[in-house]
């Protein structure tokens, strides 16, 4: 596994039901005019993290500009055993991207 | 299955109605399919672009009007210390849940989150989001039994700029 460089990932896993928990390191950005020059600050968010178990999707979450600086995330799925892969990408709106791969 | 004895149509056993109606039967699985490949894949660009509640719930959903429930449940506290970092959680035990949404009433743009959830995915999720100003936060779920909606006021002391 090779550590990314904005996620951290922690998994628990219970009889086959998985819990995820991801902070990801981002400005989550909203975008605005501010500064003594009143120079723009372009928006800068994450817009799609993508989740997968096995390959198969597990989560998608469209995000705007609302959620918070260095987002948390936390969902549940079921069917997960010990071994099986799982694969946490994001995306954001200045074409910057991370992913994280880990074993349940 | 043609109809060999209508007198109408120039192909034996064609009419024009019956060649219609499978047309449009073959043109509805895949048009649904498509539509639930969007539903569950594709970013809702014009709800993100709303800038009052009623429209984003317009381009979410095709409609605006969405029964609330005390089945779907929303988890944040009442009073947020720092607007620009609010825990929340949503969780629901209806079945089915495919989709969740999180609306900010009072935010520049309402719609701050729509979280696609494949069938073994469980109807829960938990992030922190910004609130402008003291508001209401209203959480959407598309279950096996439809749209439904909860809400939750929360008072915010310091703006997040949301």
């Amino acid at each position: 596994m090779t550590p990314a460089a904005t996620i951290k990932l922690r998994t628990a896993l219970k009889g086959g039901t998985a819990t995820i928990r991801a902070l990801i390191r981002h400005p989550m950005e909203v975008g605005r005019r501010s500064g003594k020059d009143g120079a723009a600050v372009p928006s800068h968010f994450i817009t799609r993290v993508t989740c997968e178990h096995n390959g198969k999707p597990v989560l998608i979450a469209h995000w705007g500009a609302g959620v918070s600086k260095d987002p948390y995330l936390s969902f549940i799925f079921e069917g997960a055993a010990p071994g099986d892969r799982f694969v946490l990408r994001w995306e954001d709106n200045q074409g910057e991207a991370d992913s994280l791969d880990v074993s349940l | 299955m043609p109809d060999w004895n209508t007198p109408h149509g120039h192909k034996a056993g064609h009419t024009r109605r019956g060649a219609v109606k499978r047309l449009l039967v073959m043109l509805a699985l895949p048009v649904a399919a498509w539509c639930r490949a969007l539903l569950a894949g594709e970013r809702p660009v014009p709800a993100f672009r709303a800038e009052r509640v009623a429209d984003a719930l317009q381009a979410l959903y095709g409609t605006a009007d969405i029964p609330e429930s005390d089945k779907l449940r929303i988890g944040m506290a009442a009073l947020a210390e720092n607007g620009a970092v609010v825990p929340i959680k949503v969780e629901t035990d209806l079945p089915e849940v495919s989709e969740i949404a999180l609306i900010a009433t009072r935010n520049p743009v309402p719609l701050v989150a729509r979280f696609d959830l494949p069938p073994g995915t469980r109807g829960f999720v938990a992030t922190r989001i910004k609130l402008a100003e003291t508001s209401e936060v209203l959480a959407i779920a598309r279950t096996a039994g439809g749209l439904v909606m909860t809400r939750k006021a929360v008072e915010v002391t310091i703006g997040g700029c949301g």
